[in-house]
């Protein structure tokens, strides 16, 4: 990590969201992305 | 807590993919899973498990594990990596895939590790302040189970200079 930094606290509901939200829902989302241009 | 933390957290990460079209974010979401993947499969990936898993030829994939050493990943070389996110060396986050014992760098890895992997997993950690321990399940979709109740999490923001792969030795907790 780079540059200015900042904490949160966040509950286990929360930083789930977070969490799905930033790296599992892109990465499903990149690999549906992929997989429907191999397709074409 | 607030929902203001949670959608300045949201913020503060997505800030790493700003000025990236999609494909380019889509690569670097995929080269991540594809490096955390082979960690949990076999401790560490080598340049070509990752060449063949995103269909690269030897070069482009040894140019992206140069990269990915002088960015400071654990372990890395043009040839392999043996952490990112997740790792075969110790950290207070354990993470347990059936009988494979592996760890996260940071509490908020664990959350989206096993949807990566594609694998429930079992994640023991201890609280920072009480040495409490802290045990949670984790499935792709979600957590499923915590313990205590009322565990919270504290989350290192990435600045606005923050790296695309938003991947690093990240929070504290």
């Amino acid at each position: 990590m780079q540059g200015r930094q900042g904490i949160v606290i966040l509950t286990i509901a929360e930083a789930d969201k977070l969490a799905q939200w930033h790296w599992v829902e892109r990465q499903r989302g990149a690999e549906a992305r992929v997989l429907k241009s191999d397709l074409l | 807590m607030s929902r203001n933390h949670l959608e300045e957290a949201k913020r503060a990460w997505g800030l790493g993919y700003e000025g990236l079209s999609q494909e380019e974010i889509d690569q670097k979401v995929l080269a991540f899973t594809a490096i955390v993947r082979g960690i949990a499969m076999n401790g560490a990936v080598s340049a070509t498990e990752f060449s063949r898993a995103r269909g690269l030829d030897a070069g482009q994939a040894s140019e992206i594990f140069t990269d990915l050493a002088i960015a400071g990943l654990e372990g890395a070389d043009e040839k392999r990596i043996v952490g990112a996110a997740l790792t075969v060396n110790p950290t207070p986050h354990r993470v347990r895939f059936e009988s494979k014992q592996l760890y996260a760098w940071c509490a908020l890895d664990t959350l989206f590790i096993p949807g990566f992997v594609g694998s429930m997993a079992t994640v023991e950690s201890r609280c920072p302040t009480s040495d409490a321990s802290i045990r949670l399940t984790v499935t792709p979709e979600r957590v499923e189970t915590v313990d205590p109740i009322g565990t919270v999490i504290s989350v290192v923001l990435p600045g606005a200079g923050g790296t695309g792969l938003t991947i690093g030795p990240a929070s504290p907790t």
